[in-house]
């Protein structure tokens, strides 16, 4: 083997950093899915009757569904039977406030790098954890009350501001939108919900850590964000998963709204497990996320780091809707190993003088592959409709494969789009250049590939931005950090 | 000890040999020009002593303080103090220039045992550099040569130069394509840099740049092997008379070293 | 009744055996099982719906409106003066192979160098079960899965089988003249084109579709193989002027050996569903692949341009050029797909699609692709939408033409790119003069 291919070798084989498993006393249903199970999952939550019937709904359309195959994924046949649809850490009691959480779960959140106490003290980030499939904890909940601004778990919204969710549940999602998302909307547990009023910029990043933990369980979680008219949130979203030898179900759904002149930022670190150096293992990441700009002049961005996942299935989505509004879409991709990623956007162009941007940089190393899809859509009344994407792929080692499928769809005249795409390696002389200043090659293709990534990555709020760092970084160098 | 010390060098691209048997000697607070005609040689023995790894020695050593050079990879090389101002340097979107100069001096730093500098005194460190080549501060957080003119990419790799302080800097062809200004500014940056301690290898097709770089050698490649040495005087030679009389010395048969 | 597509299907596979009566041929001609496979296999996969990725944006069923059958035998076609004048090019020398109703007409043909190319018509070559002939109808290579391929290897008849020897430069290209008249009934016309050219040779084809019905009731399902051996260069030129409402669907198969250059043109302006397959397959080192395309469309035209260039082997280049022009109701798609294969490095792919639309009617898909499995390798791939340029318009009309004028001027500049690259002199200024007329420029 020559050097290059060695160190591409290890660069591609790195270990998993997050891959512990955490000793939290958990409430795990038996594995099975039937209405009893969506029953069960309804009762465990003291859900309205609506809630249940809106479930089933979903549940039993699900079972007409088949999985997607058009994707350019190798997925092996799921048996849905086989997975718990519900896994919480057990409660001691009724927790009040951070001080009374399970001292297991913090240090979780410690080894996570997000410890909730420095958080609650120092950084004015907002967090909602979600473990397994149940929100454990949401900081600065009455900071936020007095602007109004509801954070907390979907569990709790359900009770609390049943109105509001009932209102705005599935109007961007439909429980039956696709395969993944009708499971998702019959067995949902928890997840986020964020509610910022009419005209309040929210103050600090809202932030949800997600994590799965317990053994043969999937996670299902449900985030709601609406942001009512001239209000803004910065919302972040991390994922991690324990290293284990079968694989986990993640399906979750994620709808943002956003009325007149309102603006969501949502930024995705993923970093769910991806299964080991032979495929074995690792997070199934099978996700609908979609956001409408409902109001005029209204914004919502999409930025992802995506670096983990055994499989990835993913496009976050805009609906561009008002006049005048801008949909962007930001991401890096990197897989390794046997990962596989199809992932990229959909941009609606509905309204007039609507706007978007979509900028993907796929990275691809050991024998994985690495796909873009997106779809640009110009409906008819979408007068000067604008988008601009750049799709860029790197391949790092001759075994892996990096594709492109972008679909652009156009039935108005007085719109432009723009779309370009290269795919290439990183040139010898760009190596040789960073070596004759010093730097080994593994440091050199790190810090290539965090150039190659700036453009997605400055898009992030700092805190996420270095940690996103960081993680590109791990997952290059083949050092645990 | 030379600090740099060539002997009998062979190398080939592809088969075709480039350098033919090159002997040449740098001591330290030297400074040494090579010229030649296009397709001498020139950026090869640059790219060799860099280790640029297209090109096969077929023969003969290079020593640095002694050390085999050649066994060295580009980065150890680097860090051991040979630097080379690259002919054509490459651009590398997104990447800012602080943030690779960073990357650079801290492993040269760490190969000397030394801790890795503090935010603070590395841009001190970059900014004191920057006024050696006239370079403003905004050029730290542009992509490294991403958009840069000719003349700011050949003051960028003088000044990367000036903040590796490297013990051998070698110097391909910095002047090709400078107005008289930027190669003044270059030049005036070589020549603060220069010291007791370090060495220059200057290689160049005009005698131009050695109006302002004065070389204590200068050295005539043609055809891959050197075939005069002489003081500064023989680049005012070959500028008024070309390179043609050497190599009808050479067929005459006269002796190498004047 | 509404016919459906799988109608059409069905009707297709219950009376091939009708089909196969009239066909006379020999029982123990090998042509029969080859046959009998394809029909098989068109059968088990029917006509694409648009859960067929690649036939996403062409619902094949849409069109398919009449229980089409293949031509009666008889049907053989007389063109009178006014269909052969559909067929000129002015000013073009060439070596003209003439089918009318798919059927090869040896007195319109006229053959200018007989000496350089071995040509004989498909019937016959199946009739005398010809080697050649029946090794290609065994190695299909069908990518793509395309039903249409099939149907046309199940129900052809005939066609041009064309052999080109090594060393042989053609002075003159050769001229395949597709026409179909106009007839009673809803006619299906499968139609094989073979073509082997050999090493260091150098040619260019150019194949016209004449529907001189101009109507729907009428689909030609063309599929030609063209294969080029080492150290050759071929141009081929399609030409769809004259297709009316007609349907059209064609095939194209190709493969390009080591050293060897490949060009191909598109024109296509015309039909109420056309729909171009071009499947390109660089299987020799240091090969090349140039790609041009130009749909401008109008009325109820829908053009489907579906292109794979597979880079099958390491060192090959190829750049790829695409131009829609939609106006009305048109709709164009642009579907082209760069593959490297796993070890094909050195791989350098170009692939522009731009287009412009002139009317709230008109539809764009495009769907450009890359698919690399090689790392050493420089793919890029773009397309754009949008209008003529303002600041253009304005100019002109700055200069005294009016804005119809003006509009026309641009879109014409637009569409030369493409038309520029066409080496023949003749045809160019044919082309030339067809997007002129189309668009309404006047001297």
């Amino acid at each position: 083997m020559s050097k290059d291919d060695k160190i591409i070798h290890e660069v591609a084989g790195s270990e998993y950093k997050y891959g512990w498993v955490s000793n939290i006393e958990e409430d795990t249903l038996a594995p099975g899915l039937s209405e009893e199970t969506v029953h069960f999952i309804s009762a465990k939550k003291n859900e309205p009757e609506w809630l249940l019937e809106w479930r089933l709904k979903a549940y039993r359309q699900w079972l007409k569904m088949t999985p997607p195959s058009w994707q350019n994924l190798k997925i092996p046949p799921i048996d849905f039977q086989s997975i718990s649809y519900y896994s919480a850490p057990k409660p001691k009691k009724k927790l009040d406030s951070l001080d009374e959480v399970d001292p297991e779960l913090l240090a979780t959140f410690e080894k996570l790098g997000i410890s909730l106490e420095e958080q609650k003290r120092l950084t004015g980030v907002a967090v909602d954890a979600v473990i397994d499939s149940v929100s454990v904890t949401t900081t600065f909940k009455e900071k936020l009350g007095e602007l109004g601004v509801i954070f907390c778990s979907m569990s709790e919204a359900v009770r609390e501001h049943p109105e509001l969710v009932r209102k705005y549940l599935g109007r961007v999602v439909p429980p039956t939108d696709n395969f993944y998302a009708a499971l998702n909307s019959a067995v949902f547990s928890d997840g986020s919900f964020a509610y910022i009023p009419k005209g309040v910029r929210c103050p600090m990043e809202l932030s949800t850590y997600f994590r799965i933990n317990a053994a043969g369980t999937g996670q299902f979680e449900r985030t709601l964000i609406v942001a009512e008219e001239g209000s803004y949130v910065s919302y972040l979203e991390g994922c991690t998963a324990p290293q284990r030898d079968e694989n986990q179900l993640h399906a979750a759904v994620v709808e943002l709204i956003a009325l007149d002149d309102a603006e969501i930022k949502y930024s995705t670190v993923q970093n769910w497990y991806p299964g080991d150096k032979d495929g074995v293992g690792g997070v199934y990441n099978f996700v609908t996320k979609r956001g409408i700009c409902e109001g005029r002049r209204s914004k919502i961005s999409w930025t992802q780091v995506e670096t983990g996942s055994a499989i990835t299935w993913k496009y976050p989505s805009c609906i561009l809707k008002g006049d005048d509004s801008i949909g962007e879409f930001y991401s890096v991709a990197l897989t390794r190993n046997r990962q596989q990623a199809d992932t990229g956007t959909k941009m609606i162009h509905i309204g007039k003088n609507t706007r978007s941007r979509i900028i993907s940089k796929g990275i691809s190393a050991g024998q994985s592959q690495n796909s873009y899809r997106g779809l640009v859509s110009i409906n008819k009344g979408a007068e000067n409709a604008r988008n601009y994407s750049q799709c860029d792929s790197l391949l790092l080692g001759d075994q892996c494969g990096a594709h492109t499928f972008p679909y652009l769809d156009c039935s108005n005249p007085t719109a432009q789009i723009e779309h370009e795409a290269t795919t290439s390696k990183i040139g010898e002389d760009v190596l040789f250049y960073c070596r004759q200043r010093g730097m080994d090659e593994e440091e050199a293709t790190a810090l290539i590939i965090n150039g190659f990534s700036r453009e997605v990555l400055k898009k992030l709020p700092m805190e996420f931005a270095v940690e996103a760092q960081k993680l590109l970084a791990i997952s290059l160098e083949g050092s645990v950090g | 000890m030379a600090l740099l010390e060539i002997n009998n060098l062979h190398a080939s691209i592809d088969g075709n040999e480039i350098l033919k048997g090159i002997n040449l000697k740098v001591e330290k607070g030297e400074i040494h020009a090579i010229m030649g005609p296009n397709g001498s040689g020139k950026s090869t023995l640059a790219s060799i002593i860099a280790g640029r790894e297209e090109y096969e020695v077929t023969k003969g050593s290079v020593l640095f303080e002694g050390k085999d050079l050649l066994d060295l990879a580009p980065e150890e090389r680097a860090r051991e103090g040979v630097f080379l101002a690259f002919q054509y340097p490459v651009e590398i979107p997104g990447v800012s220039t602080a943030n690779f100069i960073k990357a650079s001096v801290n492993e040269i730093r760490k190969h000397r045992g030394e801790e890795p500098l503090d935010a603070a005194s590395m841009m001190r460190l970059m900014k004191e550099k920057l006024a050696l080549v006239e370079m403003d501060k905004s050029f730290l957080s542009r992509s490294v040569n991403e958009g840069f003119s000719g003349g700011e990419k050949k003051r960028n790799e003088i000044f990367q130069m000036a903040v590796m302080q490297p013990k051998l800097a070698v110097l391909d062809e910095t002047d090709s394509g400078l107005d008289i200004d930027a190669l003044k500014i270059v030049a005036n940056g070589v020549n603060k840099l220069h010291n007791e301690e370090n060495a220059f290898l200057v290689i160049t097709h005009y005698q131009r740049l050695l109006d302002y770089i004065v070389p204590d050698k200068v050295h005539v490649l043609l055809n891959g092997r050197i075939v005069k040495s002489g003081g500064k005087e023989l680049a005012l030679d070959l500028e008024a008379r070309g390179y043609d009389w050497i190599k009808e010395e050479l067929e005459a048969g006269a002796p190498q070293n004047s | 009744m509404m016919i459906t597509a799988n109608d059409v299907k069905s009707k297709l596979i219950e009376n091939f055996n009708v089909f196969e009566l009239n066909l006379q041929e020999d029982e123990s001609n090998p042509i029969a099982e080859i046959r009998k496979e394809a029909l098989k296999k068109f059968a088990a996969m029917g006509f694409p719906t648009r859960r067929h990725e690649e036939w996403k944006y062409t619902p094949v069923s849409k069109f398919l409106k009449y229980d089409f059958e293949p031509r009666t035998f008889t049907d053989h076609g007389a063109p009178d003066e006014e269909d052969l004048a559909d067929a000129g090019i002015p000013g073009l020398r060439a070596n003209v192979l003439f089918f009318v109703n798919g059927h090869y007409q040896a007195a319109r043909s006229k053959i200018l160098e007989e000496d350089k190319f071995e040509f004989r018509d498909i019937a016959s070559a199946i009739n005398d079960e010809d080697p050649y002939l029946l090794s290609r109808l065994n190695s299909v290579i069908d990518r793509e899965k395309d039903p249409f391929i099939w149907l046309n290897q199940a129900y052809m008849r005939d066609g041009a089988m064309i052999r080109i020897k090594d060393h042989v430069k053609l002075q003159y290209p050769i001229y395949l003249v597709n026409m179909e008249l106009p007839s009673k009934g809803n006619y299906l016309d499968n139609v094989r084109h073979l073509i082997r050219v050999g090493d260091h040779c150098e040619a260019s084809i150019i194949s016209n579709y004449i529907n001189r019905s101009g109507e729907d009731r009428n689909l030609g399902n063309y599929f030609i193989q063209l294969e080029i051996g080492d150290h050759s260069h071929v141009d081929f030129y399609t030409l769809q002027y004259e297709l009316g409402k007609g349907l059209h669907i064609g095939n194209h198969e190709v493969q390009v050996g080591t050293k060897s250059t490949f060009s191909t043109f598109f024109f296509s302006s015309d039909g109420r569903l056309v729909r171009n397959v071009s499947n390109i397959i660089l299987r020799g080192e240091h090969s090349e692949g140039h790609m041009y395309g130009l749909y401008s469309l109008d009325g109820n035209d829908h053009c489907d341009n579906r292109t794979v260039i597979d880079h099958a082997v390491p060192n090959s280049f190829s750049n790829e050029l695409y131009k829609g022009i939609l106006d009305e109701n048109s709709v164009g798609v642009f579907n082209g797909k760069i593959m490297v294969r796993p070890g094909a490095q050195k791989t350098n792919a170009y692939q522009h699609n731009p287009n412009i639309i002139l009317s709230r009617g008109a539809t764009l898909h495009a769907k450009p692709q890359l698919e690399i499995f090689a790392d050493d390798v420089k793919c890029t791939h773009g397309a754009t939408s949008g209008q003529l340029d303002e600041e253009h318009l304005f100019y002109l009309r700055s200069r005294g033409l009016d804005a119809a004028n003006a509009k026309a001027l641009l879109t014409y500049a637009f569409a030369y790119e493409v038309v520029e690259k066409v080496k023949i002199p003749a045809l160019r200024e044919f082309l030339e003069k067809r997007i002129q007329g189309k668009l309404l420029i006047h001297d």
